[in-house]
């Protein structure tokens, strides 16, 4: 008798694959990978005689790996297949196999492109168990689930089902001894040796048969991080010959480039040439010219040399003199390498007074922060049931991602991730807040297209403006933090976290729903609320007296802080937390007036600075929407469902009891960055 | 049965913020800008500073082996990784002092990661239970075994609340980690019951992580040189939580340590007597219905001990039965330093939490250690009959 039967296949780990990540390539590569096997995977279970639909995917693609024509990985790790017939069930059953074997066969085949390229025999001889260690890690990395089963009570897919089988995680788990990979904590480096000189002539020899950027010199990995770090070599091994000239590549923008991308597009005339000169130095002393151009960034083609040559703190430490390929340097050596250092440094200082000349400063300097985009779906679940197939989700997702890498593209940052409800993007700091506002407005416009209100199709976004010598894998915890528990747990959803991570670690989070953050928020006590690009440049450093608009700068935040502090009873308030005016009331109501005292505070002082002539020149009216517009990025703003017998099912409140200092700060970094104006420190 | 009052109860607590780093490689010289810390620490690591601890103060030098210094030193705190001599430990566990919301009472009380089969949702920063999970009454087709096993899901209750929560657009309740709960809640659950509330704390309610950078200074020319810059991650506790660790075997006549550096970086810790042993969970007697592990198993076979369907004497030979269902985290990779070794190879632990459900198992005890390495403390767990 004819049945429906649908197959639910599970790839992991995602996180300690993707995430472990020092470099961008890493990232890249750990994420185009997944994908490409989740493809290898899903196209076996299409060709047991399966039909996605999660991924849906059209005719045209069914059948076969899509993931060698793009560089950029859309196959989310877990699919679902349906299959109909008298046999459904075996047919599900026996096409989770072929999908197990599929997957295995395609990793199999990278892990021995690696493998023979750069871990030959006389490799190997100077190991200790090498090819015992990366059996056993290559063999058991994988986590494959599936579960066979049938929708049922209005269920469209088995999600349910495949929620099930991650309550028993029964998976690979060896012991790993030995000295650690610097990757991933809990795999072996692939050594085995336990003295570091012994390692160190095991990595030299690998290092050899690749450039410093492929292998750092105090990196010591386990076989799944080597594989990540040097399958872009041999891609065409490890995929075949049929692989887009997009995947062929093996240079990736360093985070030190993405944040000079702004600085290097300004450059013209005079500063450009120089520019130009200088990066001829920075080669010839050892810096490696490793950063990939892409289209749409053709202005800046010609900028090649590793990032982190434009900026004057990182060639002052001398990164490439640091490790010599021959051997201990002499002294004469190391002032021959001082006196390079120096001129290499009076060079690109000259750069940036050139620069500098252009926007009619003194100097002008790249700013060293990028930031990471970090998008999401809102509510899948509630989306699915709105739009009653699940073919028809995934025709909405299709058109979204097809999208994703136009859009970044065009603020110059570079698409990891686009599939299904997911971005992961890397852009220059300040360009992401835009690209994430075209992002949301793509995802909302293509559900708009299928009927759907605006309230139902929401994505939500963190965005991490990191210096770019932060650990990368920190940035991304902190980005799926910002996400997951801020932007959507505590903000309700449809909503933006922003996080500034300094050299010391995350210094700031600011986070409020969308409507909030573009200033159109219509709140149910009529809190004000201003979008943020708008209030950014009332935050100047600059002190001008006797003016009628004085600025919000650093004296003027930090006194209302100090006040603040004193009257909300705290002193150190932890990075995202609120002080709260009064502790046991919760409700968004405000006291009588006593929400409005922080702004009457702070009101007074801003009126105070504008001078005595000008006080009495502007009224009180006419200042005071400014700092309410000011106080609302201090105060906690989140979506919640709405009472009944509201005309909308979201309500978005303010807590005017609140008070953070974050948003302040994150409005007072955008407003350096945007000018160009963030300091790095040695 | 595990005889609670044979054990010295130790209050320890950090005396700043404490490292208990990962096994990424950590060397003077390396890219260290991602050295992160773990918390609560691994019984090898307070172990091995407790036994370094008791033998300094007790006659130990301080450097080479007490072993081979003092027979006594042998005997009592053994030789090596693998030789604990005459002592046993449970723990650490985390403890916190919990102030009643009625009066100006407080409690003390030991904190367990939260069972895996609990679900709930987070508001307004805290977690709220809404039920336990149970054994599917469907058997589901899956990699497991395809012809069907049991797997842990929500009851009816919740399934409903699910569908509500799902058309309102909010998260289903789920699993969460970094989520501990009182032994009190542990009684309730052990029950068959939902916690209440506020038996439950996040993990940010019990210690934080701080980054700092640190510079190593040259300790003649008072200077810093390339690679003398490190990025760790610490944890701080707050201030009502510390560690509680039992240690028997202790000659009655031995010195205590008060203070002791636990972890990396050598950061130090008080340590004091606990007058009476901390409460622990209380099951039944009876019909075994379910085993929480309270503290991280190591299990000589697979990792995880038993699956579904098979028979309980996998998890101890004093269980009768079969296992039902599981609800399993992924495994805890536990290793250590052994000074006369070097690293000890990471090896799969059940994690604290871990859920069997049994059938036709009989027990006499509520609290038993399972599997190996329990002179270390591993291997506790609750056994409840409903």
């Amino acid at each position: 008798m004819a049945d429906t039967y649908h197959l639910s296949f599970s790839i992991g780990p995602v996180q300690s694959f993707v995430e472990q990540a020092r470099r961008t390539r890493d990232l890249w590569a750990g994420s185009w990978l997944l994908s490409y096997l989740a493809e290898c995977a899903l196209v076996a279970a299409e060709n047991a005689g399966g039909t996605a639909i999660i991924p849906a995917r059209p005719e045209s693609v069914q059948g076969r790996v899509t993931a060698k024509g793009t560089a950029v990985g859309g196959i989310p790790n877990r699919f679902e297949l349906r299959f109909n017939g008298d046999d459904a069930r075996q047919a599900a059953v026996d096409a989770a196999s072929a999908a197990t074997d599929a997957f295995r066969k395609a990793w199999d085949r990278i892990a021995h492109a690696v493998f023979d390229t750069y871990l030959p025999e006389d490799v190997r001889r100077k190991g200790r168990g090498t090819e015992e260690i990366w059996h056993r890690q290559v063999n058991n990395f994988w986590e494959l689930s599936w579960v066979v089963g049938k929708p049922k009570d209005g269920e469209r897919t088995i999600g349910r089902l495949a929620a099930l089988r991650k309550t028993f995680r029964n998976v690979p788990a060896c012991e790993e001894g030995g000295v650690k990979c610097s990757l991933m904590p809990t795999l072996q480096e692939l050594s085995g040796h336990l003295r570091r000189a012994d390692q160190d002539v095991f990595w030299a020899a690998i290092a050899s048969r690749v450039n410093t950027l492929d292998l750092g010199p105090t990196e010591r990995l386990s076989a799944i991080a080597l594989i990540k770090r040097l399958f872009p070599r041999v891609i065409r091994k490890a995929i075949g010959d049929d692989i887009s000239d997009a995947l062929n590549r093996v240079s990736w923008p360093s985070t030190a480039f993405m944040a000079a991308v702004p600085w290097l597009k300004e450059l013209e005339g005079e500063a450009l040439e120089l520019a130009r000169q200088y990066q001829q130095q920075a080669l010839s002393a050892g810096y490696q010219r490793s950063e990939t151009q892409v289209a749409g960034r053709d202005r800046v083609a010609w900028a090649v040399v590793d990032g982190p040559a434009w900026f004057a703190t990182s060639v002052r430490n001398d990164e490439p003199g640091r490790h010599p390929t021959e051997g201990e340097a002499n002294d004469e050596q190391r002032q021959q390498r001082k006196g390079q250092v120096c001129k290499l440094l009076k060079t690109l200082e000259q750069v940036y007074a050139k620069a500098g000349q252009q926007v009619g400063d003194e100097s002008r300097q790249p700013v060293p922060y990028y930031s990471l985009l970090l998008m999401d779906g809102d509510s899948m679940g509630r989306l699915l049931a709105e739009l009653g197939s699940p073919e028809r989700l995934s025709h909405c997702l299709g058109r979204f991602a097809s999208q994703v890498d136009d859009i970044v593209d065009r603020h110059d940052g570079h698409t990891v991730y686009a599939g299904g409800d997911d971005v992961l993007a890397l852009l220059p700091a300040f360009a992401a807040f835009q690209c994430a506002i075209e992002l949301r407005s793509a995802y909302s416009s293509v559900f708009r297209d299928e009927g759907m209100a605006p309230d139902v199709a929401t994505i939500s976004a963190a965005i991490v403006c990191s210096h770019y010598r932060y650990p990368l894998r920190q940035v991304l915890a902190t980005a799926h933090h910002l996400l997951d528990d801020i932007a959507k747990d505590r903000t309700g959803r449809d909503a933006v976290a922003v996080g500034i991570v300094l050299g010391s670690g995350l210094n700031a989070v600011w986070s409020v729903p969308w409507d909030v953050y573009l200033g159109i928020a219509q709140t149910p006590d009529n809190s004000w609320c201003a979008s943020l690009e708008e209030l950014l440049d009332k935050f100047e450093a600059s002190e001008i007296e006797e003016t009628s608009e004085p600025t919000f700068n650093t004296s003027f935040l930090y006194l209302l802080r100090r006040r603040f502090a004193l009257l909300l009873g705290g002193g150190h308030i932890k990075t995202g937390e609120f002080l709260r005016l009064d502790p046991s009331s919760s409700d968004s109501a405000p006291m009588a007036g006593a929400g409005d005292l922080l702004a009457d505070l702070a009101h007074a002082e801003y009126r105070r600075r504008m001078g005595k002539s000008m006080r009495s020149e502007v009224t009180v009216d006419s200042t005071r929407p400014i700092i309410d517009k000011l106080m609302s990025l201090s105060r906690r703003w989140r979506r919640q469902v709405a009472k009944s017998g509201q005309e909308k099912d979201w309500e978005i409140v303010c807590d005017l009891h609140t008070f953070s200092f974050d948003g302040w700060r994150v409005a007072r970094f955008l407003k350096q960055v945007k000018d160009g104006k963030v300091p790095d420190h040695d | 049965m595990i005889d609670l009052a044979s054990y010295q109860w130790l209050r320890i607590e950090p005396a700043d913020a404490w490292f208990f780093r990962d096994g990424r490689p950590c060397n003077r010289g390396e890219d260290q800008g991602d050295v992160e810390s773990e918390f609560p620490p691994n019984s090898t690591t307070v172990v091995g500073a407790l036994r370094a601890a008791l033998a300094r103060e007790n006659g130990w030098a301080g450097y080479g082996s007490w072993a081979d210094q003092s027979t006594p030193l042998k005997r009592v705190l053994g030789d090596g990784f693998e030789d604990l001599g005459q002592l046993r430990f449970l723990g650490p566990f985390l403890c916190k002092r919990i102030d009643s919301s009625h009066d100006v009472t407080s409690r003390e009380e030991l904190l367990w990661p939260l069972p895996q089969h609990v679900v709930g949702r987070f508001e307004d920063g805290r977690f709220v239970p809404l039920d336990l999970m149970e054994p599917s009454p469907e058997v589901v087709c899956c990699d497991v075994n395809p012809g069907g096993v049991q797997l842990a899901a929500p009851r009816m209750s919740t399934r409903g609340a699910v569908v509500r929560h799902e058309m309102r657009s909010q998260k289903p309740p789920s699993h969460p980690s970094d989520v501990f709960v009182t032994t009190a809640g542990l009684n309730t659950i052990l029950q068959g019951e939902v916690p209440s509330a506020t038996e439950c704390f996040l993990r940010e309610d019990l210690y934080t992580h701080e980054a700092r950078v640190g510079i190593r200074r040259e300790p003649v020319t008072r200077t810093t040189g390339g690679g003398d810059i490190y990025h760790p991650r610490y944890v701080r506790l707050r201030p009502d939580v510390w560690l509680v660790e039992g240690v028997a075997g202790v000659p009655e006549d031995w010195a205590w340590p008060r203070v002791m550096p636990l972890g990396g970086e050598s950061r130090m810790a008080f340590v004091s007597r606990l007058d009476e042993p901390p409460s622990f969970p209380v099951g039944h007697s009876g019909s075994a219905a379910v085993v929480i592990a309270l503290s991280p198993v190591r299990f000589p076979l697979e990792w995880w001990g038993a699956g579904p369907g098979d028979s309980a004497s996998r998890l101890s030979e004093r269980l009768a039965g079969h296992v039902r269902c599981v609800a399993l985290d992924r495994p805890r990779l536990i290793g250590g330093w052994d000074f006369q070794s070097g690293p000890r190879p990471l090896s799969p632990f059940v994690a604290p939490g871990t859920v069997w459900w049994l059938s036709n198992s009989m027990t006499e005890t509520n609290l038993a250690q399972f599997g190996t390495n329990t002179t270390y403390g591993y291997g506790l767990v609750a056994i409840g009959a409903i």
